[in-house]
């Protein structure tokens, strides 16, 4: 953005800040998330779809007596604007006095988050974007006359900027760029298909890893065709990295402290007792050297900083902002959480497991399923009981040699209790695709799978 | 909204630069939330979503950009943004402006009138006294309860839809739904009921529910889930309840007859049309008309009105789900199937109101038919893999099936199977039919949809039990 574009949207928000408090509210905060961005997928060997995208929205977080209230607008006129705040004072009418929950004076700051890990200038041309939007289809193409279709592929970039302030003086800007691609591979061969899918993304174009999404989206389709359900039983299984990463987060409502406030989070009671064998450690690293970006400040205006979750299997405190650790009246972790649209929350920035007592190769001895995809993992999660059933696909390893493909199965169990258990985590951490979580293997033992 | 000149303007411009045919996509949409936590008005937000999607074709390349400016200036920008997108892949040449004119405005007919929507002066108190009413059923039901959060969204989406073939029409669409959903305790461990209805009506809707039905039921399925044994793992026969059990069908079948899928030579049932695809026991429908349905609109979002689509006759696959780039790609009728989340997607084939129609048996009927299986009361959402068939689903409610007598409780478990496998093994359909909503995410985003169907009996599905 050039700086009179970032002047002109600074006015905006003091226009709407000053249309607040002649309305009547004791504070203000305005959230204004910008962004646009490109998409092209291929299709028979050209362009199928592309797009170009636009958006804004402008949200407010108004205060009054001990009453708060949100509204948001996509539109920026004048009408518009004036709407959203009339619509957000009409609101603290009806809503529960709430005050724990404040409009943080951090008087007159200005804050700003230009890190070259979140946004780098990239001048490539559209002509190489189609080359390599179209080079995703035609290379899986080119693996083999068994390849039937590359049907999901495609490039994109994004570019995001925010802007919060509030009516106590914080003037808070955040900017991002991205860039991805991706392809699939559908293996179609005497009457059995497969299918998987693998992306890549990076702040430069160039530093996009295509060839890696064209081999792991063909190698597992492929290895992954023959694929069929063991017996019933109880198998230890270790999950690829983006795999467990996955699962990891259908639970991380354990870490919220608002889940805990609205009595949701099950470890609610557990902070100070052990929930983890002594291995695990896990910390939230704002800027944590290989994770995919660098978060400065949260949504509240406070800088972050390094927070230990788990210490030796410990729960050492729950991801907090300020309204949650009035409740609890514990620390401010610094994780508030808030987008144009929504009210206050938490959020992590990126976690950080600790590495485990096993050599890495060890985890593998014997016979483990090794689980490459999981399916229905939304649908199959329960966060507040633990339960989990879903289906699952991979490879029986014996020693960490392939030894057969499974699919048609699927994984069962109680993630509370599974949690409790833990034995073997290895040595090294790796991240997962999204550089957001990195995390030792882990061998879990005696999981349920349902098969013939 | 937008006048027609502006439109007229902006397809001419398209098309000048070359785009074989041109739509507009005007969206807004007001809304509002209310959430009652530990039996307290907790949140209450909502705003104005409002942006314009131009969708510019050249021969079947598609080529989509949207913007939140309503200024001519700014929807120009975007076409002369889009058109060498397009250009490049048919290579056509041309900087005439055309003198293009719309058809004038077709009668908007609304079939599914909201007497208070969003904007009706309906007090907001009753709304909230409606709210809480019902999570006092739900924590007087029982001291296990611990948590009752309830949520009310109301939405109304205005739209006006222009293309270059002359249309120029628009939609007014009033959607409601309710989130009921609650937690039972017991010492170490935890359970959870929810109950999701919604319609594309008013407030009047909500008016229709029974507080004390819906509170004292997400309680019941709570406590029971709370009680249950774990769930037997591996294949067995399995009764779908009515309602919800409707996702079944969604997701090993639905989602494979969407010319998104099919287009692309990526759905199983690609070139099966006419073919048995499923059991001669099994018809099914996607039914845009159905009066006030959460999956029911006047006309898709590329124009069309809506209209009901047999898509299996007697097992016989009869029609696909078929929006404007899917006919033109696959030669196949539109069914008036073209919908997206918002202005944000272009369109694709989507479902509306998916059902399997009834048929003879009754629920005891189905269940006196298994000697071991399970009944699946209630059924959570799931997801599918086209190119392989490859569907899940989760089973939310279940009970044990033993000697054809229904028996203990059991625990959630995630069922799974081929699309193709599964509709051949659907051999009893029961009377019953009930639709449940839904929410159902794609390629054109998160859009509602009614997933429905009678009960029924799989002969034989895995079941990821636990036990």
């Amino acid at each position: 953005m050039t700086p009179q574009e970032l002047n002109h949207t600074w006015s905006i928000l003091q226009q709407i800040m000053d249309i607040s408090r002649s309305k009547g509210a004791d504070a203000t905060e305005v959230i204004y998330a910008r962004g646009n961005g490109l998409s092209l997928k291929a299709e028979k060997g050209a362009i199928a779809e592309s797009k170009i995208s636009g958006s804004q929205t402008c949200g407010i977080r108004i205060t009054k007596g001990d009453r708060v209230a949100t509204c948001y607008s996509e539109s920026m006129d004048e009408n518009a604007l004036e709407q959203m705040v009339s619509q957000a004072m009409e609101n603290t009418a009806y809503v529960k006095d709430d005050p724990l929950q404040k409009i943080q004076d951090l008087g007159q700051i200005e804050l700003n988050n230009l890190s070259p890990k979140n946004f780098s200038q990239d001048d490539t041309s559209i002509e190489k974007k189609i080359e390599l939007s179209l080079a995703l289809e035609q290379k899986i193409l080119d693996k083999g006359p068994e390849v039937k279709n590359a049907p999901y592929n495609g490039v994109s970039e994004s570019e995001g900027h925010s802007f919060q302030a509030n009516s106590f003086g914080l003037k808070a800007y955040s900017r991002s760029r991205s860039f991805s691609c991706y392809t699939s591979a559908l293996i179609d061969s005497n009457g059995k298909q497969s299918m998987h899918y693998h992306s890549s993304i990076a702040r430069k174009f160039s530093d996009l890893d295509p060839q890696s999404c064209i081999d792991k989206s063909y190698e597992v389709a492929s290895g992954l065709l023959h694929g069929s359900p063991i017996p019933t039983g109880s198998y230890d299984v270790i999950f690829e990295h983006d795999t467990l990463a996955e699962f990891l987060s259908l639970f991380s409502i354990i870490f919220s402290a608002r889940s805990a406030m609205e009595g949701k989070n099950p470890f609610k009671d557990k902070i100070n007792t052990a929930i983890a064998p002594k291995f695990l450690n896990l910390s939230d690293i704002p800027n944590y050297a290989d994770a995919y970006g660098e978060s400065l400040f949260d949504s509240e205006g406070f800088l972050h900083r390094e927070t230990s979750l788990i210490e030796e299997g410990v729960l050492k405190t729950f991801l907090h902002n300020s309204q949650t650790s009035r409740y609890f009246d514990t620390a401010n972790t610094f994780h508030a959480s808030r987008t144009s649209r929504g009210t206050l929350g938490v959020g992590s920035t990126y976690k950080v497991y600790g590495p485990g007592p096993i050599p890495e190769q060890q985890l593998f001895d014997g016979e483990v399923f090794y689980v490459i995809d999981l399916q229905g993992t939304s649908s199959g999660s329960d966060p507040i009981s633990g339960d989990f059933s879903f289906g699952a696909s991979g490879f029986i390893l014996v020693n960490g040699q392939k030894q057969r493909a499974v699919k048609g199965v699927t994984l069962s169990g109680n993630f509370y209790q599974i949690l409790k258990t833990l034995q073997l985590a290895g040595d090294k951490i790796h991240p997962d695709t999204s550089r957001s979580i990195f995390l030792p293997k882990i061998r879990f033992e005696k999981i349920k799978i349902a098969g013939t | 909204m937008i006048p027609s000149q502006i439109a007229e303007e902006v397809i001419g411009c398209g098309l000048g630069l070359g785009a074989e045919f041109v739509d507009i996509f005007v969206d807004k949409s007001s809304s509002r939330s209310i959430r009652i936590l530990d039996s307290k008005v907790n949140e209450l937000g909502g705003g104005i979503d409002f942006g314009i999607g131009i969708r510019l074709l050249f021969g079947t390349n598609v080529v989509y950009g949207h913007t939140n400016l309503a200024d001519l200036d700014e929807l120009i920008r975007i076409t002369r943004l889009l058109a060498p997108l397009g250009r490049q892949q048919m290579s056509k040449e041309s900087n005439v402006l055309a003198n293009f004119k719309l058809n004038p405005q077709q009668a908007f007919i609304n079939h599914h009138p909201a007497i208070k929507g969003i904007n009706h002066a309906f007090p907001l108190e009753q709304k909230i006294a409606f709210m809480q009413g019902l999570d006092k059923f739900a924590r007087n039901s029982s001291s296990q309860i611990s948590q009752v959060d309830i949520s009310l969204g109301e939405r109304l989406q205005q739209v006006q839809i222009f293309n270059s073939q002359g249309l120029c029409t628009q939609d007014e669409r009033n959607y409601i739904r309710l989130y009921t959903s609650c937690i039972a305790e017991k010492p170490g461990e935890r359970a959870t009921g929810s109950e999701i209805p919604g319609a594309m009506a008013g407030y009047e809707f909500i008016e229709s529910l029974n507080a004390q039905e819906i509170g004292e039921r997400i309680a019941s399925q709570a406590i029971t889930k709370l009680n249950a044994d774990h769930c037997p793992a591996g294949k067995m026969p399995v009764i779908l309840g009515n309602g919800f059990g409707g996702v079944i069908f969604h997701e090993a079948c639905g989602h494979l007859l969407e010319t998104t899928s099919v287009q692309k030579k990526a759905s199983v049932f690609w070139d099966k049309m006419g073919e048995q695809i499923a059991n001669p026991a099994l018809s099914a429908c996607d039914d845009g008309t159905i009066a006030g349905k959460w999956g029911s609109i006047n006309i898709d979002d590329e124009g069309m009105p809506t209209q009901k689509t047999q898509l299996i006759k007697d097992g016989i696959l009869t029609n696909f789900l078929v929006d404007y780039v899917g006919h033109l790609k696959t030669g196949h009728a539109r069914s008036g199937s073209g919908r997206r989340q918002s202005y944000k997607f272009a369109p694709a084939s989507r479902m509306r109101n998916t059902f399997i129609q009834p048929g003879s048996y009754s629920l005891e009927d189905l269940i006196t038919s298994v000697d071991h299986g399970i009944y699946c009361k209630t059924l959570g959402g799931g997801s599918v893999q086209p190119g392989t068939g490859e569907f899940n689903f989760s089973a939310d409610e279940c009970y044990l099936i033993k000697n054809g007598k229904i028996g203990k409780a059991l625990k959630t478990a995630t069922l799974i199977g081929t699309g193709p496998d599964i509709l051949k093994k659907i051999s009893m359909v029961g009377n019953d039919l009930k639709y449940s909503a839904g929410v159902c995410g794609s390629v054109s985003g998160s859009v509602p949809v009614t997933v429905g169907q009678p009960s029924l009996k799989v002969d034989d599905i895995l079941v990821g039990g636990q036990a």
